[in-house]
């Protein structure tokens, strides 16, 4: 039976199933967990950093809220977190945490946005699976590729100079340059036009 | 056949993984940077190692030989995607540090060698102390370069910095001028296990010279 090709399905089939079934279960153990340390670790002190400076005085990481954009293309729910920064009741700044699909996978960008200057004051990268060494970089805060963020106007499209923007890729990480740029974008893309939306 | 004890302490000396067996050398000269990587990358390892070792075995009469390796995968990646989940949910620093050499445990050869060589043709008890013993040595191997590179490179060892605790063990001259930068760099990685090397084979090549001048 065991040279059947049937029962050769039947078992990685079974054995695919298996896993499956057994890591969507340690999924749903694990991801409220790495979700807080996510907030705690990283989104917290890279918040602090960019909305200190301007005086922030809320709790946004307690106030954050959720953008639900529908569906994409593929049927997949479209959902961003939002921070909110308030200086006396009124918004200051905000960021939002957005996903482009890199060399590895799946590239998590937080983005800062100064609403007065009209500045992204900092882009930083939450979750990447990109190449040691190459792709990687742009998980690396004082990469100057990253850093280039800072400063930029929101108010037109963030692109890579290749596509006509401002921003110099990682030599070598082109793929992964472009995937967290086009993070950045889809952020301030939504910063011009749902802008109310999110800071009601 | 070997007796169980055996099979434990082969992994330990006669098999040892990266020194005598040569193999899943990627991990070992890329995370041994500390002595937490490398021993947070060995438990990692033979955690993945003993639970593909037992389901394999267990599964051995079922999983038809045509299609054996990618049933060893998909099991083998299994565990290492709960392994990288677990991790990152609670040992998240050593998580970050590990990086993308956590998911990349699927690859390491060692795990697909037992899983072929061994677990496929023996039992699930002798497939566990094998797995529990080649890790063993795989963990000690990885700790005792990361350990050394670290306290070469460093000046001191580190220990439980996810707590926030960071005991430094040995704490050496924290000036910079005795200390050799480059075993913290990947091509220290290359000369510290090509020093071990050395070591491993000097007492194999004593041993075996011990072995003849006894006999004769």
């Amino acid at each position: 039976m065991r040279d059947r090709i049937w029962f050769m399905a039947l078992v990685l089939g079974g054995l695919g199933g298996l896993a499956g079934l057994g890591l969507s279960a340690v999924h749903g153990l694990t991801a409220p967990v790495i979700e807080r340390r996510v907030l705690e670790r990283r989104i917290g002190p890279a918040l602090a950093d960019c909305f200190g400076p301007l005086g922030v005085d809320n709790d946004y990481i307690a106030e954050r809220v959720v953008l639900d954009l529908g569906a994409d293309d593929w049927g997949r729910k479209v959902r961003w977190q939002v921070f909110v920064g308030r200086r006396g009741g009124a918004p200051a700044a905000a960021a939002l945490r957005t996903v482009a699909v890199g060399w590895g996978g799946e590239i998590e960008v937080l983005t800062a946005f100064d609403l007065e200057s009209g500045e992204i004051i900092g882009a930083r990268t939450l979750a990447h699976k990109e190449t040691a060494g190459l792709g990687s970089r742009v998980a690396d805060d004082d990469e100057p590729f990253v850093r280039q963020f800072a400063g930029l106007a929101f108010d037109e499209g963030v692109e890579l100079e290749a596509a006509g923007g401002r921003v110099e890729a990682i030599s070598g990480a082109t793929i992964s340059s472009e995937a967290f740029t086009r993070a950045v974008d889809t952020a301030a893309r939504l910063m011009r036009e749902r802008r109310d939306e999110i800071l009601e | 056949m070997r007796s169980p004890a055996n099979e434990f302490t082969k992994g330990l000396w006669e098999q040892l993984p990266p020194l005598r067996l040569v193999l899943g050398l990627c991990p070992v000269l890329a995370v041994t940077i500390t002595l937490e990587g490398g021993l947070g990358m060995g438990l990692a390892t033979t955690f993945v190692l003993v639970m593909s070792n037992l389901v394999v075995s267990l599964l051995r009469h079922v999983i038809p030989p045509d299609v054996r390796v990618p049933s060893f995968i998909v099991i083998i990646a299994g565990f290492v995607v709960v392994t990288e989940m677990v991790m990152a949910a609670h040992v998240p620093l050593l998580a970050d540090t590990l990086g993308v050499f956590l998911p990349l445990i699927v690859v390491n050869c060692i795990i697909l060698g037992r899983a072929e060589a061994f677990a496929f043709a023996n039992g699930p008890g002798r497939s566990l102390l094998d797995g529990l013993g080649i890790g063993c040595g795989f963990t000690l191997s990885l700790a005792v370069l990361g350990g050394l590179r670290e306290l070469l490179g460093t000046g001191a060892v580190t220990l439980f910095s996810e707590a926030g605790l960071g005991v430094r063990l040995i704490p050496l001259a924290s000036g910079s001028e005795y200390l050799f930068r480059f075993m913290v760099e990947p091509s220290g990685a290359f000369v510290c296990l090509g020093a071990m090397l050395l070591v491993v084979n000097l007492i194999d090549q004593r041993a075996a010279r011990g072995v003849r001048g006894g006999s004769g």
